[in-house]
């Protein structure tokens, strides 16, 4: 029985939630939908011109590109600090997902003031070795480069949970039919893994999707850069309600990619009774090669930008730089994105549990919807709860309540993946199990899915959190007035070009979302 | 001279402090199906990972055929032994057909080569037409056929099998333990067997290696070790057995249910143990009773009944199975083997 | 004794049930709901609401020097002037704000097109130069800045620079200009230009620079910080940004700004601009922002910390900064200059814009 009907008490407890939630999530396609209604013929053509054309391929191009090397650095990565015996590997599991914390503007910034036409690697070279000029970095490489290193982790967090999970005895298997640790990984290991791949490329690809930092610092015209220049140049917001549509069309298509080639992918988990640790693999001779890649990577992702910024704040802090009063925008912060994030997995909860309880076609469209508005702009986000705010429920409008829906709209599927991720994980049979005991529902999950789920609520939090740390458009625009966050005081500081009053809370954001990251990598470590 | 396939000198294996094997001598005999049996945790599919390789000795030797696999200077890595390995969860490969399971460990380029091989392997092990199926599609049995045909494809000179059967249904367990055993003997192919199941043991092996705590107790055949079994653990994990005391007398054992006629060459009035099976007792009723009866166990083809004698010592009994006896009944039990019994002073064999 | 060390035994296991603290975040949550709702109610008549698209390090400030002065209780809302534009579009006459300080006209044209800017009094627009005031007095100037163009001092000096905007379409120039094509201060130049010059000239001029292959920016800033490290040589900006990064970086910063002395397009002045919301019911004090932004105090202020020029007379400007009488600047009402649109088809059309 693992397709159950289901029960009345599930309706109001489930369904009649996730529905909601998921109505609630349509509210910016609806205010989309509106505006685009009152759009003249002018901004329909708009659709058919080549350039319009064009920029959604190279969107597309970039969204393709970020996702491949995404996988390229995610994948060594999540296996050395996995399964292989790399020196400090706790402390590499713990630093290789910290890029994810650094908002992209501040991470487009520091890549322009260190590898620029003018940076500091520039002015070195030019000193030491009297190379002129460094390749290029605006446009296509720039962009490829930063959004890479900024949501590669995705994918990282995502094949590390699922390589903990694969069933040592399937190695084992292969390696006495004759292949050695290598084959074993690309012809058995590999495949296991796709899912947990594509569920990380999802989020990279929507998450260049809806970029506007540092697409715009590195001038490459992408979808979301478009739709800004028609609010910010013309005023024009039926025109960019069009082109945000395009943005929800070309998610859908790619959800219904993704769902294809899962299909495709039969992955059924063995009906292993396995609860071995995965084996450890001596890295033998490429324990050096190992090390040199992580520590390369962790360098050029984390401690450049870092040491960047603490460059900053203390020649700003030399110079008689006024840093400013930091504590009320960082409680802001903490508070706003820890309500955030505890909102949303509650919300994420219900959803989770009936796409992995109740598969059917419902659930899987609502589980879907979540992710609608996920590739959206902020700015997108935020004007449709403007217009319903404001207009409809007045009383909430830029109150802390709506900036947290706004927060739920914006990042909603981060917590769902994470919490679907440990419920699959789950034997139906415990709850059932639970239940025949005698145990209400509510019980069962109280002492028996909510344990067990708990990592994934962890992560869940722990992504949420920092997403909700970094947002800017949003959180302008819908906070409660006169609420300043450190993203704010970023924002504020980086658009005067004072960069040393903008490095200090720059640091505080990465530093403050650095910590549920830690603890839930440091979490995955232990094993139930 | 025996040819050997494996031999495991002086094998040591610890986890953190836990030492889970002790100075293990293993010798199997080319072409055998060796089937070590014992409780869980005794150190028998530590056993089984150190000869495929999953795991490092700490000390000792592990020789296959003719090759030293793992000594104090070589350890070759599982995919050079060439020994097939099937598992307690079958562990196939969920993304593969069962054509693509079983051809995974064959060599051969040859596409023409590799259907044949494949054929006739779904052939060997009856499941001729479910190639394209997927695992998952699958029942236990099944799998398990799969499993044994994917270990056998690359032609290896040993196969390892963890538990194989313990995630079978009760009823197809024991036509696919048959199978399996055919089929082996068929390929004529050496075989070691890790079971908990003393019954699937002494079904399945050509002989038994007992373990207990990380240490062999007895090898030999299946009927050598369930007679004569070495130690008090041995005749305990066989099964159905009960230790009444004896002591030694001008004509054999003197025992609290009569006199066994057993020369045994210690002084008369040693104490020592008897291990009794269910099948060497006889029930009556009686009016000079010495048991009482405790439970009665209905098993369909016989009653096995739960006895208490005055001592307070309990002993088993089978009895026909229309033979009833109420709960609470006196009854005489009687000494009636007709073989010799294993007799014990403290934990070891006489 | 025994049942308290039992209680400080279980204790630390009850806590660590994160279980038990999700009732208790719900009740925390639903507070801050509550309390954030209230805060919003007792707003009095006493406090003003600004949407400002001029960021808190520049007028912050002079605000809280407002509040002191005042006593008004004042709440900013700081973001991008066209976010702002197009949030007060969305909220219409619910919007909660009483005033919109734009970093330039444009957005405040969008929001006055919908009927959502109160007529300022006349008394108050007279304080400022015509030409930096709405023709239909639905906003007024606060402070100006002048177009210039922004050079490298290490390459180059004000002699080796053309006199107009036209000589820059020179092929020397090539790879060597740097420019914000989404920044309004530079498409208003462009609207100016068309006013001035006319459609098929502006075009002509755009085609010429783009042939020169020009360096994009996202905004002023970049463009100014690109020019001073030699990434370009040239940048199409506002005149205060330099004097930002001079005060930051000190005098061996090397980048200058040169005025174009024969006037023209290039040598426009802008200006960031304020307006009050219609549906404001706060204008009496709306209204005396406004007038503090326009006093002797305030303009001082930006003359000296944003290095803006006063739109007041009699206010002395840093010594550094040419007096705006010495600029070549043309004759033009920004009022005049509210053709963004068209200029942003110019751009997409030369694909200068997507």
């Amino acid at each position: 029985m693992k397709t159950k009907r289901p029960s009345l008490k599930s309706v109001f407890v489930l369904w009649i939630p996730s529905i909601l939630i998921t109505l609630g999530i349509l509210l910016p396609l609806i205010y989309l939908v509106i505006r685009a209604y009152d759009a003249n013929i002018d901004a329909w053509s708009l659709l058919l011109k080549s350039s319009t054309i064009k920029t959604l391929g190279r969107t597309v191009w970039l969204a393709v590109w970020v996702t491949l090397f995404s996988i390229l650095v995610a994948l060594p990565l999540a296996w050395l600090t996995t399964r292989s015996d790399i020196p400090f590997k706790r402390m590499w599991a713990i630093l290789t997902p910290l890029p994810l914390v650094i908002p992209s503007y501040v991470g487009a910034y520091l890549l322009v003031s260190m590898l620029g036409p003018r940076g500091m690697v520039q002015q070195w070279l030019e000193g030491s070795l009297g190379i002129s000029r460094l390749p290029e970095i605006y446009g296509f490489p720039g962009a490829l480069y930063i959004l890479t290193v900024l949501s590669f982790p995705f994918i990282l967090l995502s094949i590390r949970s699922s390589l903990q999970r694969v069933d040592p005895s399937l190695e084992e298997a292969s390696r006495s039919l004759g292949n050695n640790a290598w084959q074993t990984f690309w012809k058995v290991i590999f495949p296991q893994l796709k899912p947990a791949i594509l569920t990380g490329s999802l989020l990279v690809v929507l998450y260049v999707l809806r970029d506007f930092g540092a697409v715009s610092i590195m001038r490459y015209n992408t979808f979301t850069r478009v739709i800004y220049i028609q609010y910010q140049s013309s005023f024009d917001r039926s025109t960019a309600a069009i082109l945000s549509l395009v943005l929800v069309s070309l998610t859908i298509i790619i959800l219904i990619i993704k769902q294809v080639s899962q299909n495709r992918a039969i992955i059924e988990r063995s009906d292993s009774k396995n609860t071995r640790p995965p084996p450890i693999i001596p890295l033998g001779k490429w324990r050096w090669p190992a090390l040199i890649f992580c520590s390369s990577i962790v360098i050029v992702t984390l401690i450049i930008p870092g040491s960047n910024l603490i460059y900053w704040v203390l020649r700003g802090v030399q110079a008689g730089e006024k840093i400013g009063n930091l504590w009320e925008a960082t409680q802001n912060s903490i508070l706003a994105s820890g309500l955030a994030a505890v909102l949303i997995l509650i919300a994420a909860i219900p959803i989770a549990i009936i796409s992995v309880r109740y598969p059917n076609k419902l659930s899987g469209m609502i589980e879907r919807t979540t992710y609608l508005s996920f590739a959206l702009p902020g700015i997108v986000v935020a004007l449709a709860l403007v217009f319903f705010g404001s207009n409809y429920v007045s009383a909430l409008y830029q109150s802390l309540p709506l900036l947290l829906f706004a927060y739920l709209v914006l990042f909603l599927p981060e917590a769902v993946g994470s919490v679907k991720t440990s419920l699959q994980q789950i034997n139906p049979n415990l709850e059932e199990a639970a239940r025949s005991l005698g145990s209400q529902p509510f019980r069962v999950f109280q002492k028996i899915t909510f344990p067990l789920v708990r990592p994934g609520l962890v992560a869940g939090f722990g992504l949420v959190f920092l997403t909700t740390m970094k947002e800017l458009s949003a959180t302008l625009i819908l906070s409660p007035i006169g609420y300043k966050t450190l993203a704010i005081g970023v924002w504020d500081a980086v658009s005067e070009a004072f960069f040393a009053r903008a490095a200090a809370p720059a640091l505080l954001i990465i530093l403050i979302s650095s910590v549920p990251l830690a603890l839930m990598t440091f979490r995955k470590e232990r094993k139930y | 001279m025996q040819q050997y396939s494996v031999i495991t000198e002086n094998l040591n294996k610890s986890f953190d402090v836990d030492s889970v094997l002790k100075n293990l001598d293993l010798k199997i005999i080319k072409g055998e199906i060796m089937a070590i049996v014992g409780p869980s945790g005794c150190g028998k599919t530590t056993t089984l990972r150190l000869i495929a390789g999953f795991e490092q000795p700490d000390k000792g030797k592990i020789i296959l055929g003719d090759t030293i696999v793992a000594d104090e200077k070589t350890f070759l890595p599982p995919e050079k032994r060439g020994v097939g390995m099937v598992f307690q969860d079958f562990a196939l490969f969920p993304h593969l057909t069962v054509a693509e399971n079983i051809s995974f460990g064959i060599k051969s380029k040859d596409k023409e080569k590799i259907r044949e091989e494949v054929d006739s392997l779904l052939e060997l092990v009856a499941l001729n037409n479910l190639g394209d199926r997927f695992p998952h599609e699958l029942s236990g049995g099944q799998r398990q056929r799969v499993s044994l045909a994917r270990a056998l494809a690359p032609k290896p000179d040993l196969i390892l099998m963890d538990e194989p059967f313990s995630n079978i249904d009760a009823d197809t367990r024991l036509i696919i333990r048959e199978e399996v055993r055919k089929i082996l003997k068929k390929l004529k192919t050496t075989a070691i067997f890790v079971t908990h199941d003393q019954e699937e043991a002494l079904f399945m092996g050509d002989r038994l290696a007992v373990m207990n705590e990380g240490e062999l107790e007895q090898i030999g055949t299946p009927e050598n070790v369930f007679q004569q079994p070495k130690s008090r653990f041995v005749a305990e994990f066989m099964g159905n057995t009960d230790f009444i005391p004896g002591v030694i007398s001008k004509k054999g054992i003197k025992t609290e249910i009569g006199e066994l006629e057993q020369r045994i060459n210690l002084p008369i009035g040693t104490k020592i143990d008897i291990a009794v099976r269910f099948d060497d007792l006889k029930l009556k009723k009686s009016k000079k009773p010495n048991a009482i009866v405790l439970a009665r166990h209905f098993k369909g083809s016989m009653n096995i009944y739960r006895l208490q004698l005055p001592s307070g010592n309990i002993l088993h009994a089978y009895a026909k199975h229309t033979k009833t006896i109420e709960l609470g009944k006196f009854v005489k039990v009687k000494l009636d083997p007709g073989h010799d019994l294993a007799c014990f002073i403290g934990e070891k064999a006489l | 004794m025994k049942y308290l060390y039992v209680i400080f035994t279980k204790l630390p296991k009850t806590l660590r049930n994160s279980f038990k603290i999700f009732p208790l975040l719900l009740i925390f949550t639903f507070q801050v709901f509550l309390s954030s709702c209230v805060s919003n109610d007792i707003e009095t008549q006493e406090s003003l609401i600004i949407y400002s698209g001029r960021s808190e390090s520049l007028v912050g400030p002079i605000i809280e020097s407002f509040i002191e002065s005042t006593g008004i209780q004042v709440d900013v809302r700081y973001g991008g002037t066209a976010e702002l534009a197009a949030t007060l579009l969305e909220e219409g006459d619910s919007s909660p704000a009483d005033l919109f300080f734009a970093q330039d006209p444009g957005g405040l044209g969008a929001v006055a097109e919908q009927g959502m800017l109160s007529a300022l009094p006349e008394d108050m627009l007279s304080l400022v130069d015509p030409r930096f005031i709405d023709p239909s007095g639905n906003w007024v100037g606060i402070s100006g800045r002048a177009r210039v163009i922004v050079y490298n001092t290490d390459t180059l000096s004000p002699e080796d620079l053309p006199t107009d905007l036209q000589g820059f379409t020179d092929p020397k120039w090539k790879g060597k200009i740097g420019l914000p094509p989404t920044n309004t201060s530079f498409q208003t130049m462009l609207t100016g230009m068309r006013e001035i010059w006319g459609e098929a000239e502006t075009k002509l001029w755009l085609e010429g620079i783009l042939e020169n292959d020009p360096v994009y920016y996202e905004k002023n800033t970049p463009t100014v910080a690109a020019v001073a490290a030699g990434e370009v040589e040239v940048g199409f900006v506002n005149h205060y940004y330099l004097y930002r990064f001079l005060a930051e970086e000190g005098e061996s910063f090397s980048a200058r700004n040169y005025f174009l002395p024969s006037g023209g397009p290039g040598s426009l002045i802008l200006v960031s601009a304020i307006g009050v919301i219609e549906s404001s019911d706060n204008f009496e004090n709306a209204e005396k922002f406004i007038q503090f932004l326009l006093s002797n105090e305030a303009q001082q202020y930006f003359a000296n910390e944003t290095f803006e020029y006063p739109l007041i007379e009699g206010i002395s400007i840093p010594a550094n900064l040419p007096p705006i009488e010495n600029l070549n600047s043309v004759n033009i009402s920004l009022g005049d200059l509210v053709d963004l649109d068209g200029t942003i088809k110019m751009l997409q059309e030369v694909e200068m814009l997507p």
